[in-house]
């Protein structure tokens, strides 16, 4: 059998350490670290390493093992102050490249120096920095916490600079900019892999405050694993609950780095499909986020119309209607789909439960056709919406146009025909149903309509059947338990049936007509005492049950002993 | 017997080592206990892991599959291995110790024997003679650091016409292809062209050797059912007997095996009706050998192929439904600057993108090519007199027709051209 990583996983493959804690303790887990991370590894120091401590570290660890690789990502001063430290870097790099050079492989030591212009600094002298550190095969890249301006961002373009934004807002510093940057870059990897899109990102370790962290979403919530000096071996696997929501702030907030580095067609694809990828995981505020910065990033016209109805979707799975609504409307004015955007928005007001309104824009979409939803669909929606309404004559001319043989239309015509009183023709359109084969999760329902319309025939043990099997597709409500408490009371199994009501009033203790029934088959069994009680709490929740008074007449009058 | 085979790919995804794991299985019919480690950068280990590895193995031998492009890598493992397990030997094998200079030796104090023969071969004869005790003559088909520390060759032992000779490491277990997203498959060895780029001929000889249509289709029915059904035929010349390729493509339908397929060979074996046969038993690619578009270039390098009957099989290719993949080089003897943009204008007038292993690379300068062993005859000029004796010049020359700055713009050149930002796949 084949081995792909010896001996044990090697999951850390970024160490970010922080500048609040001293390097010499910074130093030690490095020390410590090193020989079990990936044999190519990266090493964040975003304090500057002021005395070299953490270099000397990683250096130690490249003499000790030849197979290892550190890129090396030093933040440091883009002025003057930080020349020495950026020198200090370079001149370690160059002895790993000349022997690079003579083997003909890559360096082992990668230089990545962060040049840093503070707040109201001018980026100028840096960018001239970052030329020259690029010249001695260093790849720079410049953090700033001012807006760049546009000479600085094409300067940056030209030499193949990053640029890392931070801002007054930025409350967790530099710590934050750089693992924001390593999630989206993680993911941004996904585009053409197979690996989906919110899996954990790119393994790595932080340590701050003198605690380290699994990731950085875990240093953010304070979830540390143990201090800087602990040397008990760590848990390095990520608490992959974190994941997608991390994944989701952080793709949200990417629009302005991505602008600033010339990337706003990859941000706006990673956006969207991080949205369709949280809307299938369920979380659809998170999605629409996102697909919120899909739009920023998207040029006027067509593609920021797909990101608005991007967004809409997701507004309207996360039951945001009125900023649905907004989204779709300001898609129709990108040149959205007029059909697509009547349609959406008929389902906006589905959601609001308006079906008249829904009614009116499934109308207008069928109208204006929408090139991606087929006609029948819009008539089945809005056959579903008349069902809803209760209009069964006009869900069924909704239901008649649809072309071809369909589970669905069958199964709704056989609704109609059984809440019209006919659930002989009823029966006929869900044995067809059942014939066509309903998808898995519709399964259940047709069951259940065709014990309801065979309770209507008052064939009982028929309709039993056909709930027994929908119980056993559906989660049970309410109405399973009423229907099949009904059957079993009809074929005089009143023990099973008072089991039944009883499993109906647990979902809801309100139900009258539950209490009453279980009365009534009580009274059957002879159980006067419970039987009256249930009797007397129907009639408490709801007067009008005739059969509930009947019963406590009934028992009222009958003299005390065994049941007839 | 204790042995560790490393396949080691330092800059990109692991690639089912099938080389290696061939000689696994052979070594496992014999009843030797073999890992067989797959190190990428796509499936992180930790130096400290692989230092544990070693030390609770203990192996006895240490082989690796060595390429330009991982000896530094190797060398440094092997030191590990050594460390860890004192006294065990170090195989290095693969092309680059296939034809490694005797002058290289000296200069890789971390090895202790060099393959030059059939794999299958030196592997079962390296183990006995470890098993045998000192090392005091040299191993057939190796080159061998003896106990007194001399270097001595000794030539290899002939290889079998019929491959089936050989055990299987899908069929026999060795590879799982559960853990495989695309199995890699080598029903052939040899080559009878003689391009004088290529180590394949010298490596595996003129004559082509092949596996038996039925083992084929055994291995790949093991790796539809098992694993994700992807595979890819590193065989230089797939089509190059039309029969057995038919019977091959009928046994696929025959078996109901659902396979997706790359393959590569020469433009000149395909015919329509062929290529829709490919089309149906599931090949999903198809790599064709252009390297370059201008018939004098070509004449130079050796390759007897006309560049319009690549064209016009991409065509039909593509029209087939299939994708196409054309490998071209720059830099190749008698090409200037012009014939190597005319490569690239070819290539898309052809209808092939640019990407993966459409990316053209410049000519490479291995151990075992007729160029490497002659550059100057060739009329190219290595640019290093530097490098250590192990490994070859690789890209680093120029030619009589381009200077450093002319291959400078035609890597350029393709990479602007390129929907994957040059990217390869294979190579």
């Amino acid at each position: 059998m084949t081995l792909f990583a010896p001996g044990e996983p090697a999951p850390v493959a970024w160490l970010y350490l922080d500048r609040d804690t001293p390097d010499r303790r910074l130093a030690e887990r490095l020390d410590l670290a090193l020989p079990g991370c990936a044999w190519s590894c990266h090493v964040v120091a975003t304090g500057g390493d002021r005395d070299g401590l953490l270099l000397g570290s990683v250096v130690r660890h490249l003499e000790r093992e030849p197979v290892a690789v550190v890129h090396f990502h030093q933040v440091v001063d883009g002025g003057l102050a930080g020349a020495p430290q950026l020198e200090r870097l370079l001149g370690t790099a160059e002895r790993f490249q000349t022997e690079a050079y003579r083997e003909r492989t890559g360096a082992r030591l990668v230089p990545l120096p962060i040049l840093e212009v503070a707040a109201g600094g001018d980026p100028r002298p840096t960018l001239a920095a970052a030329a020259a550190a690029a010249a001695r095969l260093a790849r720079p890249s410049l953090l700033l916490w001012d807006e760049p301006d546009q000479p600085t961002v094409a300067a940056a373009a030209a030499h193949g600079l990053r640029l890392y934004l931070g801002s007054p807002a930025t409350a967790g510093g530099v710590v934050e900019i750089l693992t924001d940057a390593h999630v989206f870059d993680s993911v941004l990897d996904r585009l053409e892999g197979p690996l989906p899109l919110l899996a954990p990102c790119r393994p790595h370790e932080l340590v701050a405050e003198g605690r380290v962290f699994g990731c950085a979403r875990q240093w953010r919530r304070g979830l540390s694993r143990a201090g800087v000096e602990d040397r008990s071996e760590p848990e390095w696997r990520p608490d992959e609950r974190l994941c997608a929501g991390c994944i989701a702030d952080t793709v949200a907030g990417s629009a302005r780095s991505v602008v600033a580095n010339r990337r706003p067609n990859e941000g706006r694809e990673l956006a969207l499909r991080t949205s369709a990828a949280l809307v299938d995981a369920g979380s659809p505020a998170a999605a629409a986020a996102v697909a919120r910065t899909a739009v920023e990033l998207s040029v006027a016209g067509p593609p920021r119309a797909d990101a608005l109805v991007q967004e809409a979707l997701c507004r309207l799975a996360a039951t945001q209607l009125p900023a649905a609504d907004q989204a779709l409307l300001e898609a129709a004015a990108q040149g959205a789909d007029p059909g697509l955007v009547a349609y959406h928005r008929a389902r906006v007001q589905v959601a609001w439960r308006d079906d008249i309104e829904a009614l009116d824009r499934f109308a207008e979409a069928l109208e204006l056709g929408a090139a991606v939803v087929a006609p029948d669909d819009l008539r089945l929606e809005m056959a579903l919406s008349h069902i809803r309404l209760e209009e069964w004559a006009e869900a069924r001319r909704h239901l008649a146009g649809i072309d071809g043989p369909s589970a669905a239309v069958a199964f709704n015509l056989g609704v109609c025909e059984v809440n019209d009183g006919h659930p002989e023709r009823a029966l006929g359109h869900l044995d067809r149903a059942l014939e066509l084969g309903p998808p898995a999760d519709d399964l259940g329902r047709v069951r259940f309509f065709r014990g309801f319309c065979l309770s209507r025939l008052e064939r009982w043990a028929e309709a039993l059947a056909d709930l027994g099997l929908a119980v056993g597709l559906e989660t049970p409500e309410l109405a399973h338990h009423n229907l099949i408490g009904v059957c079993l009371f009809k074929l005089g199994r009143h023990r099973e049936a008072a089991a039944s009501f009883e499993a109906a009033l647990a979902l809801d203790p309100g139900s009258a007509v539950d209490w009453a029934n279980l009365g009534l088959n009580l009274e059957r069994l002879g159980e006067t005492g419970r039987a009256t009680a249930s009797y007397r709490r129907a009639l408490a929740i709801d007067r009008s049950i005739g059969f509930a008074r009947d019963g406590l007449e009934r028992l009222a009058a009958r003299p005390s002993g065994p049941p007839p | 017997m204790r042995v560790v085979l490393v396949d080691l790919h330092p800059h990109s995804d692991p690639v089912t080592p099938i080389s290696l794991a061939n000689l696994a299985a052979v070594l496992g019919r014999l009843g030797h206990r073999v890992d067989l480690l797959s190190l990428s950068s796509g499936r992180p280990f930790s130096p400290a892991g692989l230092r544990r590895f070693f030390a609770e193995r203990r192996p006895r031998l240490v082989g690796f599959t060595a390429y330009q492009r991982n000896l530094y890598q190797i060398r440094a493992i092997a030191r590990m291995a050594r460390d860890e397990a004192p006294g065990c030997r170090v195989l290095i094998g693969g092309p680059q110790a296939t034809f490694l200079p005797p002058a290289a030796l000296a200069a890789l104090p971390e090895v202790d024997l060099v393959a030059h023969g059939e794999g299958e071969l030196v592997i079962r004869a390296v183990v006995e003679a470890i098993e045998g005790g000192p090392l005091t003559t040299a191993v057939p088909g190796t080159s061998t650091r003896l106990d007194d520390g001399v270097w001595e060759r000794a030539a290899a032992p002939p290889a079998p016409d019929d491959l089936d000779a050989y055990p299987s490491p899908w069929l026999d277990g060795v590879l799982d292809p559960a853990d495989w997203d695309e199995a890699v498959m080598l029903g052939s060895r040899g080559c009878p062209h003689h391009c004088s780029f290529c180590v394949t001929p010298a490596a595996f000889g003129p004559a082509i050797r092949a596996h038996s249509v039925d083992r084929i289709l055994d291995e790949i029915e093991v790796v539809a059912r098992r694993g994700a059904g992807r595979l890819w035929f590193a065989d230089p010349n797939f089509s190059y007997d039309e029969q057995r390729v038919h019977a091959l493509l009928e046994g696929i339908a025959r078996r109901e095996l659902e396979v997706r397929m790359w393959i590569e060979t020469r433009a000149d074996m395909l015919t329509p009706e062929l290529l829709g046969l490919l089309a149906a038993a599931g090949v999903h690619t198809v790599a064709l050998g252009l390297e370059s578009a201008v018939p004098r270039v070509l004449e130079r390098s050796g390759k007897a192929i006309d560049p319009e009957s690549v064209g016009r099989a991409a065509r039909t290719a593509l029209a087939a439904g299939l994708d196409v993949e054309l490998f071209s080089l720059y830099g190749l003897p008698g090409e200037r600057l012009g014939d190597a943009l005319a490569t690239l204008d070819f290539v898309r007038s052809c209808g092939v993108a640019i990407r993966g292993n459409s990316n053209a690379q410049q000519l490479q300068l291995y151990f075992g090519s007729a160029m490497t062993r002659n550059p100057e005859a060739h009329g190219l000029r290595p640019l290093r007199d530097d490098l250590p004796p192990y490994l070859a010049p690789g890209d680093e020359f120029e030619t009589e027709w381009m200077s450093r700055r002319d291959l400078e713009e035609v890597r350029g050149a393709w990479r602007a051209a390129s929907v994957d930002g040059g990217r390869r796949i294979v190579s």
